[in-house]
């Protein structure tokens, strides 16, 4: 299983012009180190339909996409209530 | 007063003249001499501000238009023109469409220009470089386009916007920006209307827009002036005050005298609503309305 963190890291380098997102330190803000707002778009369409889950507007937050935990996180969240709510 | 209601009232003192389609209207002189006038005390506040004047046409080149992202963030509102691209064979087939009342979209190619949602954008490209260590400020005034056909007059599809637009360091446009702040609100003041300032959102188009919304809100880049026109709950924003950070200054590569990517800010009024607003307020007479409003709509 490709680990959830850097495929992050190479959706924020792909998709969100962070061209240091390989390198970034998990905590660091994203919005600092060059992530815009509509680039912060293209990262969660590309996170959404690679994982096929869905933001809910709850975390369609500027702290959402501030730095790569809080993008963890957030994968997380989605990702388990996925897991629970097929099983 | 409801929507419709306050669109019959104009349309029966003659000030707006319908013409068949929702938020296209006409307007009669006794409209565009207080639109002019309103405009006019916008320009004469920011008389000192050394500002460059520049008239464009309401038309954008479709590269400048897909570079703003406006197609992208508002797709439901654009304005691509289209025309026919074709021989005699496939004109002889649009025109006995045309005649049959037929659709006939699949005729017509996207061409290379756009109707501008925005009286700022065209400004942009042309400052491309390295600016003077003072930035610089432009006035602007144009015709826009989104299409939102409703029955509220406030809400047009054509009409006009006044803009002032900072361009420069962050320092200088934040600057800027709190000097417009409190000039936007004085001059509704001024003309008799109330104006509520308050933190907005432009309507990015889906899931992803409420994203662009709340990024935008929670930074409070859109600061709008809403006036009370359809009572106090939904009241209608006249004018707004918005700082793009570094958005256009990075997509058309325009730096600060310092070689940093230049920040721009914009004032925007939207001449109609600001009209309406005042025939709502004062009547559609005219010569009825207060002496202090007049003379400073006529100095």
């Amino acid at each position: 299983m490709i680990d959830r963190t850097n495929l992050i890291r190479s959706t924020l380098a792909e998709h969100g012009r962070v061209s240091a997102a390989t390198s970034l330190a998990e905590g660091q803000n994203l919005y600092d180190a060059g992530l815009t707002s509509h680039a912060s778009v293209n990262v969660m369409l590309a996170l959404e339909e690679h994982f096929d889950v869905e933001f809910p507007d709850s975390l369609l937050t500027r702290s959402t996409f501030e730095s790569i935990s809080n993008l963890r996180s957030a994968l997380d969240t989605l990702l388990e209530a996925d897991n629970s709510g097929r099983s | 007063m409801a929507h419709r209601e306050l669109r019959d009232q104009l349309f029966e003192a003659g000030l707006l003249i319908a013409m068949g389609s929702d938020g296209l209207y006409g307007k009669n002189a006794t409209f565009e001499s207080v639109l002019n006038a309103f405009d006019q005390t916008v320009l004469a506040v920011g008389a000192n501000d050394g500002a460059i004047a520049l008239e464009f046409t309401p038309l954008l080149p479709r590269a400048t238009y897909e570079a703003t992202g406006y197609l992208r963030s508002f797709p439901n509102l654009a304005g691509p023109v289209f025309s026919f691209v074709g021989g005699d064979r496939e004109y002889g087939e649009l025109v006995q469409r045309i005649d049959d009342g037929e659709p006939y979209g699949d005729f017509l190619q996207l061409g290379d220009v756009a109707l501008a949602p925005a009286c700022c954008y065209p400004i942009y490209p042309s400052l491309r470089g390295s600016l003077k260590p003072d930035g610089t400020i432009i006035e602007i005034r144009s015709y826009c386009f989104r299409n939102e056909p409703s029955v509220d007059p406030m809400r047009m599809r054509s009409f006009r916007q006044r803009e002032h637009v900072r361009i420069g360091t962050p320092e200088q446009v934040i600057e800027w920006r709190k000097l417009w702040l409190e000039r936007a609100p004085q001059i509704f003041e001024d003309v008799g209307l109330t104006a509520r300032e308050d933190v907005a959102n432009d309507p990015f188009f889906g899931r992803a827009g409420r994203l662009m919304s709340m990024s935008q809100r929670e930074q409070e880049l859109k600061i709008e002036l809403l006036v009370p026109v359809f009572g106090d709950e939904h009241p209608t924003a006249c004018s707004s005050v918005n700082y793009h950070q570094d958005h256009f200054g990075d997509l058309f590569g325009i730096q600060s005298s310092d070689g940093t990517t230049a920040h721009s800010a914009c004032v925007s009024f939207g001449l109609e609503r600001c009209a309406i607003a005042l025939f709502e307020r004062h009547g559609t007479d005219v010569d009825r309305w207060p002496t202090r409003v007049r003379n400073r709509l006529w100095p």
